[in-house]
């Protein structure tokens, strides 16, 4: 899948000890979530959307500390 | 209206006001931590951070990223657990208001030879023993399981509490206390705990997120906000106490 805002793919971070996550723009919201629930990829979403420096609102996709990253990208990517 | 009244009225919005602390701290927390994870999605120049004390330097993108995403999960497990914490310090104080206002429906006798032998003052030592026999009688309550807590209440001080928001609330409890003593991984204890209201699996990950801490924000504050007014009902209504 693409970044509707930045333009390139839709990129999983795995930085940290709390699992993957991933920003995703507000609007792009509904059709990732699609993607994920027909793949059966267990996530949360932030309540809150933030606009960062005049960018766009962006919410965070947690997957969890168990969440496969390599595998959630792939999905992503096949889409 | 017997003078309890307003002391339980008192004791409700000081433990609705420690809930709505801990979800604003939360969401600020949380903003905050969200904000420099986007700042590194556009490039925009780090901060640099150096704890004066440790040494410890926080500079580049990917290391403010590791950090922000330990915080968010420490403070959403954390706010979880204390959350969960606040029914429980909140009946504690009500029962201690009730039983100080009606001392002779206490059972427990907890005074110690030594403090008899230390005293010199009467009234001071009538005093103390009712304060320890108090505390004795909420602590054995308190020890219980959190249904019998609930039992208690609407025996005792006519709370209405339905048994769904109360085996909802069991089952955070249990939760929480699978955070607290085994790192979010789900044992049988956790079962056992729950019992019909169980929702994971021995072996299950618990990992609260905004939509849990939400929840459970609701959850505590309405238990919190009906058994105070039940409890005020009944004792402007009732002067004396019911026997435990």
């Amino acid at each position: 899948m693409i970044d509707l805002e930045l333009n390139g793919r839709l990129v999983v971070h795995s930085e940290g000890e709390a699992g993957p996550y991933l920003m995703v723009p507000l609007r792009q919201l509904p059709a990732v979530e699609e993607v994920l629930r027909s793949q059966s990829i267990g996530f949360s979403v932030s309540r809150d959307a933030i606009q960062v420096d005049g960018h766009e609102a962006v919410v965070l996709i947690d997957f969890g500390r168990r969440a496969d990253a390599s595998r959630i990208q792939t999905v992503l990517d096949a889409h | 209206m017997s003078d309890i009244a307003p002391a339980i009225r008192e004791c409700s919005q000081s433990a609705i006001a420690a809930v709505t602390r801990l979800h604003d701290d939360y969401v600020q927390t949380n903003r905050l931590w969200q904000e420099l994870l986007q700042r590194g999605r556009y490039g925009l120049p780090p901060l640099i951070v150096q704890n004066a004390k440790t040494g410890t330097k926080v500079a580049g993108s990917k290391q403010w990223a590791e950090v922000a995403r330990l915080s968010q999960l420490r403070i959403r497990i954390r706010t979880f657990k204390e959350l969960a914490s606040q029914v429980e310090l909140f009946i504690a104080a009500l029962l201690k208001l009730w039983l100080l206002r009606f001392p002779e429906i206490v059972e427990e006798k907890s005074i110690t030879l030594a403090a008899i032998l230390e005293s010199n003052d009467l009234a001071e030592l009538k005093s103390q023993a009712i304060s320890q026999a108090v505390d004795a009688a909420i602590l054995s309550r308190m020890m219980n399981k959190p249904s019998k807590w609930f039992s208690y209440l609407k025996q005792h001080l006519g709370a209405t509490l339905s048994e769904d928001e109360t085996a909802v609330f069991v089952e955070q409890k249990a939760s929480r206390d699978v955070l607290e003593h085994h790192d979010g991984v789900v044992d049988a204890s956790y079962l056992e705990k729950a019992g019909q209201a169980a929702k994971y699996a021995v072996g299950d990950l618990i990992e609260p997120d905004d939509q849990t801490i939400d929840g459970l924000y609701d959850l505590v504050l309405g238990l919190i906000s009906r058994v105070a007014a039940d409890a005020e009902r009944k004792f402007s209504t009732t002067a004396s106490g019911t026997p435990i």
